[in-house]
């Protein structure tokens, strides 16, 4: 019975297709390093699921932005919780996806021939980032109102094109009405689309290639390239033997799911412990209003900070360029090895990199908490 | 793929140019009306801007005289026209004496635009954000901000001092719209 239902999907889907993409084997070992693009899988389909919750009840208009928000936090059954959950998984989900980078980062995952993953993946992450900003906006209090404020006014600081791309993103040259509607537009649907399709393409490629590691399919290749005389060093490849892999399915899929599991509890927790409420913390009078970013934005502000006067141009474009440059990353390391100790330059700077991002992060959460 | 005998080459190419036009021509055809839906804004050309506050009532003068010179903050409640909506909102602004004359300028930080605050015990103007600091007439002291505070226009009529244009909030990169419009 069971085999002929199989077959008779088998026959109009072609589920062989499916099947084969379960068998791929995977290097055995860091197998739990692997976890972590399903664990930022998960959080953003956590993310889709939630704001799709929160779409039923939140308005995108700045008089009734704020009362449907605090309406669903206070009145609608569970609303607190999608709320809550939306929020504490979009703050796991930058942590989730930091590490993510990393490891892929540390183990030369990017390098031949996965640096269309890597760039699909960099652009993830801008469009990611994109969706924070964007999000920040949406409760429509007086701290949103500020981060969209310091945001489009830091865009005008770009030479030439800096006021029209202020203009251009807030929908006029301040804060206003038409802004709101603009960032929900592309918090709840363009940028989520394209996140949607750069997924797909990231997740084809991750099958295509197999893991890093797994890359026995390749060794004909290689020594056809060594009877060419092309030298061994500037061929990038690992030493696996299939003893050394495994197929995806059962073991990596166990390995996700627990991950999921823990995550989603986590950010359960997290969300029934410190449910957002409509305010964060008191509401300020009018001149004590504090405008606080998002911390995943702390050492972008942090950065900015130290180019005062004439230099804040200065400063914006060296992030920017700092951002732009990601995807040129497999381009500009082209160390042969992959192994983050026979690599030393590439991994101490990129360790040098997150250490900074980090310090600037924390220098900027002093400096906000202390104010 | 395979070039049959009754496929000639020129028949191919011709194909393949034009599967490019005929892409390109959609693409020319739908991205001209998209760019300018969603930049409309930015250029405001249709707009009815006669519905923003062109003067708005500040304090009247009998209260500005009692301004010295430490800078006191007013509430400036206004109506600007955004898109199709004509917005109730209101601003800060400070007033102070400068040199015998009334001075009004903006509460704004030059730096991203948080609103600052005057500090009556360290006796500066402070910006929350990034730590910008302005003196009593709005000039920076110390801080990332690359400007003083904006000066703002204002006019006195029957006892009242008005401030012009409030809605031109961020004095960075302001144009005054009625001049399209
Ligand atoms: C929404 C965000 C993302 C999702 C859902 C995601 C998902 C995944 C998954 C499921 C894997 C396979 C398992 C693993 O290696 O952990 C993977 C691998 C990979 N990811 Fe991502 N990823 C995301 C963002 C990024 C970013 C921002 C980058 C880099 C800039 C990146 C670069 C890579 C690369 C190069 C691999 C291949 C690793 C290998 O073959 O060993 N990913 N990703
Ligand atoms: S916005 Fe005032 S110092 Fe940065």
């Amino acid at each position: 019975m069971r085999q002929s239902i199989r077959d008779w999907f088998d026959e109009r889907v072609g589920l062989d297709i499916f099947e084969r993409m379960l068998q791929k084997p995977l290097p055995k070992r860091g197998a739990w390093f692997y976890t972590l693009g399903s664990a930022t899988l998960t959080l953003i389909t956590l993310q889709f699921i939630t704001g799709a919750f929160l779409m039923f009840y939140y308005v995108p208009d700045g008089e009734f932005a704020e009362s449907s928000i605090r309406y669903i936090t206070e009145q609608v059954r569970y609303g607190w919780y999608l709320r809550s959950m939306h929020r504490w998984s979009a703050n796991l989900l930058f942590i989730v996806i930091g590490l993510h980078i990393f490891r892929v980062f540390v183990s030369g995952s990017f390098k031949r021939p996965r640096e269309m993953t890597w760039i699909i993946g960099a652009f993830i992450f801008w469009t990611v980032i994109g969706i924070g900003l964007t999000g920040g906006l949406l409760p429509w209090d007086s701290n949103a109102h500020w981060i969209g404020t310091v945001f489009g006014n830091t865009l005008s600081y770009f030479p030439l094109v800096g006021r029209f791309l202020r203009s251009a993103l807030l929908g006029g040259e301040h804060v206003g009405t038409l802004t709101l509607t603009r960032f929900y537009a592309l918090h709840v649907w363009v940028l989520p689309l394209v996140l949607g399709i750069l997924i797909t393409l990231h997740l084809y490629l991750i099958r295509k290639h197999g893991l890093f590691g797994s890359v026995i399919e390749y060794r004909d290749q290689i020594r056809a390239l060594e009877a060419q005389g092309v030298r061994r060093e500037s061929i990038i490849v690992t030493k696996m033997t299939p003893d050394e892999t495994e197929p995806f399915y059962p073991a990596q899929v166990f390995r996700d799911s627990i991950i999921a599991f823990s995550l989603i509890t986590l950010v359960s927790l997290f969300s029934t412990l410190f449910p957002f409420s409509p305010y964060r913390g008191e509401e300020p009078p009018p001149t004590r209003i504090i405008p606080r970013p998002e911390w995943f934005f702390w050492s972008v502000d942090e950065w900015l900070m130290y180019f005062p006067g004439k230099l804040i141009p200065i400063g914006l474009v060296l992030i920017t360029l700092f951002f732009l440059f990601l995807p040129f990353i497999p381009f500009v390391e082209r160390h042969p090895e992959v192994s983050p100790i026979r690599r030393p330059v590439s991994t101490i700077i990129g360790a040098w990199v997150y250490l900074f991002i980090i310090i600037l992060a924390m220098m900027a959460g002093a400096r906000i908490f202390n104010y | 793929m395979n070039q049959t005998a009754e496929e000639p080459i020129g028949r191919r190419h011709f194909m393949e140019r034009a599967i490019l036009s005929i892409f390109g021509a959609i693409g020319v055809m739908l991205t001209p009306p998209i760019l300018g839906y969603i930049l409309s804004p930015v250029f405001r050309i249709r707009e009815d801007l006669s519905q923003s506050t062109r003067w708005a009532p500040v304090a009247p003068v009998s209260e500005m005289e009692t301004v010295g010179d430490l800078p006191r903050t007013f509430d400036v409640p206004y109506r600007v026209k955004e898109g199709w909506r004509v917005r109730e909102t209101s601003r800060q602004v400070y007033a102070v004496r400068k040199g015998g004359e009334l001075a009004l300028f903006s509460t704004f930080c030059t730096h991203l635009g948080c609103p600052t605050a005057w500090d009556d015990a360290k006796r500066m103007v402070i910006c929350p954000c990034h730590g910008g600091l302005y003196n009593n007439f709005g000039e920076v002291i110390g801080g990332p901000p690359p400007r003083n505070l904006a000066s703002l226009e204002y006019k006195v009529e029957n006892g009242v001092v008005y401030l012009k244009d409030p809605a031109n909030v961020y004095e960075v990169g302001w144009k005054d719209p009625r001049k399209r419009a």
